[in-house]
């Protein structure tokens, strides 16, 4: 009975078409979504009686997605690391507007050199003391700034390890619907999609590695190989330190109780947002800050007064002192936060009701104790203090190791390497973050030219449907008006 | 099976993507051509921004050097215009003295140019520049020399006439003085009159000056002396001699010790004319070397400059040039951008 086969395969074709046409609607539909990648009906033949769909397919790049989600994961890092610079920078600017600590060295520098040409200018030696101040509130700010990067980067991480707890509670209830989809037969394509989606965000905040298992299901680990979900998310836990100590790192991250930051974990994170702020916060913020504050126990220590009376008597802190401090800071150990702590001895401040000549004449330490005065005469043009001054500004000091710079330099010196340390840092983590941002847009790009929709292609596809599904229709009328024609000749 | 594939969604990116970068470069080389230095000089020169850190350092401070030189110089050269004076005023005076030794008759005339020649002199140590005393060492805001004849009686003037008093039995005023010998009037001179104008004498009496002078850093390694100070034995010499003429009473004097004592004040004259070129000799030198020192850090300046020039900055031509073939790319894109948009299958059907 072939007639009723042909009308079979027709109606088989039309159903197909159907379907097919069904999908291409979805996918004009989700064509501008990033992660959404291009569905097809797959149609199988059956001999003797047309055609029917066997289910929908995604179009899948597994190579391509691992390149999009490692290099998203080190554009991440470097990305967290660049804005904490940049936020360092801050005390830094152009070198040319000169506000950076080594040119208000330089500046305070300057000023001591225009007192000791007029030494009895009572302008001048306020001049030179204010300068002093403007050098000490430079550093005092450097620090807080140095402090405000890290408590930043700190609360960044808090967001992070949040973001990627909520991610991977999505990340399970995407993965169930697709396991129990593909066990009922059901199409899980477009919950695939999302699931894409979800690790390319997580992707951005912890390097992660997928492994596929049967039915779909899909288990996530970190870039060091800690598991993050396996049938169940493991959770991300951290403290944020609200306001960070100087001089110490901040909290680890932990999964499952195991740091995965910080010195003590086993298995560090390599790469991700989080990886890149905790570096920040804990490496270069540190190191900064540790320059910073060997600034400060230098000038101490510089600008110490020594007995002049040939008593013995231990060096005191002189112009420039700090909040707490007993006697002049040992040599080349660094004292953390220091520099938030120095300010510029109130005996000699004249807005705190000092003598600014004292910087001339010495005695600033204790201005009631001849001790330390160095002008004994009175003379107003007594320049041998400051020209002393001057001297050990130029001399060379021991700085500690665990700022990463040179451990032997003037103050001068110093000061501009640590401006040249961290434009360093700025320059490799930029180059980094061009580098692998660059590599991301390609590997994203090449990724979304295979799974995304060509909106020509699915039109073109539409029409080859049309076409076939009016053949079809036409088909059905032929065989029905074969059909009348047969009936019409029994009657 | 397809071989090549593009994507709606990617064509899209990609054209916006090379927006974005085009902007971002455009906005970066737009600064630079306008400032003719590198629009993020720290991110270019990585640690090479130490370099012009230090840099600017040395040019501020060269900067602050030919400030503080302009102090030094002007101080040095208004102390040589004051020993200008001093010698000019000398050498007058010499001749004064030879008229007098000849003819002792113009005692008088002596006295009268030696007061004066004493009052200018303490004058002219007492220059202030800028509130400072000239020819007080480091002691600048003190006088350096109490005026002879002022009132009350000055501690020199008291002394001279202690010792005149304790050498002869009388004050210089006084009946008498006539029989002073030759010989007594020189023993007085080289005894216990010049003891007065020896250093420690001279100190407690005349002069509240340091004995230390003004000593100025003129470049980084240099430090010199840059002032004179009324402790000098010029200083010391013609007031010795002024004194002598104007306040020993010489018109009552006998011939001969009125002799002795205008010999002596030629012979003290003509020794100080000699310590005063020596001493403008040597703030001379002061000056030349501030000089030197000035021409060099000029010499040190314009090369910093040009160093700094080297590291931070780019050539505005050629930045300029980048920023026309950025603009038109940038066209370039919008009119690409525009014409994809249009291009739709659906348009042909």
């Amino acid at each position: 009975m072939s007639l009723s086969a042909t009308l079979s395969n027709a109606s088989s074709s039309l159903y197909v078409a159907g379907e097919r046409t069904s999908v291409v609607s979805r996918n004009i539909a989700n064509a501008e979504k990033a992660y959404y990648s291009r569905k097809s009906v797959e149609v199988v033949t059956i001999p003797g009686s047309g055609v029917r769909t066997s289910g929908v397919v995604r179009a899948e790049s597994p190579v391509l997605f691992r390149q999009v989600l490692s290099s998203s994961s080190s554009t991440a890092t470097y990305q967290a690391q660049v804005e904490t610079l940049d936020f360092l920078d801050s005390t830094i600017n152009d070198v040319e507007l000169d506000a950076s600590p080594a040119a208000l060295i330089n500046k305070f520098l300057s000023a001591l050199q225009n007192y000791s040409a007029q030494p009895q200018s009572e302008l001048a030696s306020k001049a030179a003391v204010r300068s002093a101040a403007d050098l000490a509130n430079g550093l005092n700010s450097a620090a807080s700034t140095v402090r405000k990067a890290r408590t930043e980067a700190d609360s960044g991480v808090q967001a992070s390890v949040d973001r990627v707890n909520s991610l991977l509670d999505q990340f399970q209830t995407v993965n169930d619907y697709i396991v129990k989809g593909t066990l009922s037969g059901s199409d899980v394509t477009d919950y695939m999609d999302q699931r894409d989606e979800i690790l390319a965000n997580l992707s951005n905040e912890v390097g992660i590695r997928t492994v596929s298992r049967g039915n779909n299901d899909m288990a996530v680990y970190t870039d060091s190989g800690v598991t993050l979900f396996d049938r169940v998310p493991r959770k991300l836990e951290f403290v944020g330190s609200g306001n960070m100590t100087p001089g110490l790192p901040g909290n680890a991250v932990y999964i499952d109780g195991v740091p995965v930051t910080g010195a003590n974990a086993t298995m560090p994170l390599q790469s991700g947002r989080i990886v890149g702020l905790v570096q920040a916060r804990d490496d270069i913020s540190l190191s900064y800050e540790a320059q910073i504050d060997e600034m400060a126990r230098v000038l101490v220590t510089a600008f110490a007064e020594s007995d002049q009376t040939g008593g013995g008597g231990p060096d005191v802190p002189g112009l420039f002192t700090y909040t707490g401090a007993s006697g002049i800071p040992p040599d080349g150990v660094l004292i953390s936060g220091l520099a938030s702590a120095l300010r510029v001895n109130p005996n000699v401040d004249p807005d705190k009701g000092g003598v600014a000549t004292r910087l001339r004449d010495g005695g600033i330490s204790d201005p009631l104790s001849p001790q330390y005065v160095y002008n004994t005469d009175g003379s107003a043009s007594y320049t041998n203090r400051i020209d002393e001054l001057i001297n050990k500004m130029g001399a060379n000091y021991t700085f500690d190791p665990a700022a990463k710079l040179t451990s032997d330099a003037s103050l001068t010196d110093y000061s501009a390497t640590s401006v040249g340390w961290l434009e360093e840092q700025r320059k490799v983590a930029d180059d980094g973050l061009q580098y692998q941002s660059t590599l991301y847009q390609r590997s994203f790009d090449s990724f979304t030219r295979i799974t995304g929709v060509n909106l020509d292609e699915e039109l073109s596809l539409m029409l080859e449907l049309e076409r076939s599904f009016q053949t079809s229709s036409k088909l059905i009328s032929v065989v029905d008006s074969m059909y009348s024609a047969l009936i019409g000749a029994i009657r | 099976m397809k071989t090549t594939s593009i994507s709606t969604f990617s064509l899209i990116n990609a054209t916006r993507e090379t927006r974005v970068n085009l902007q971002v470069k455009l906005a970066a080389t737009q600064k630079e051509s306008t400032t003719g230095r590198h629009a993020d000089v720290g991110v270019t020169l990585g640690y090479l921004t130490q370099r012009t850190v230090s840099l600017r350092q040395d040019l501020e401070r060269l900067d602050t050097f030919k400030d503080t030189n302009t102090v030094a110089a002007s101080r040095l050269s208004m102390s040589q215009a004051q020993l200008d004076g001093l010698a000019d005023a000398a050498q007058g005076f010499l001749t004064t003295l030879m008229a007098a030794r000849s003819a002792s008759s113009s005692a008088g005339t002596a006295v009268t140019d030696a007061k004066a020649k004493l009052t200018s002199f303490t004058a002219a140590l007492n220059t202030t520049v800028n509130g400072a005393h000239l020819f007080a060492g480091v002691n600048t805001d003190v006088k350096p020399i109490t005026d002879y004849f002022g009132t009350p009686t000055s501690a020199g003037r008291q002394a001279v006439e202690d010792a005149f008093t304790t050498e002869f039995g009388m004050p210089q005023s006084t009946a008498g003085v006539e029989n002073i010998t030759g010989a007594q009037m020189d023993a007085f001179l080289d005894g216990a009159f010049a003891n007065l104008f020896g250093t420690a004498d001279w100190t407690t009496t005349w002069s509240s000056a340091s004995d230390q002078n003004i000593t100025s850093r003129i470049t980084t390694n240099e430090r010199i002396e840059t002032s004179a100070n009324a402790n000098d034995k010029a200083f010391r010499g013609l007031a010795q001699a002024y004194t002598m003429i104007a306040d020993l009473g010489i018109q009552n004097l006998s011939p001969d010790a009125y002799q002795s004592v205008i010999n002596k004040a030629i012979d003290v004259v003509g020794q100080s004319i000699s310590d005063l070129t020596a001493l403008r000799a040597a703030l001379g030198t002061s000056q030349e070397r501030i000089k030197d020192a000035d021409s060099r850090i000029d010499i040190q300046m314009t090369l910093i400059t040009e160093h700094i020039g080297t590291l931070e900055g780019v050539d505005p031509y050629e930045a300029q040039v980048r920023v026309n073939e950025l603009l038109k790319q940038v066209e370039t894109a919008y009119a690409l951008t525009a014409r994809m948009t249009n291009l739709s299958l659906l348009k042909y059907i």
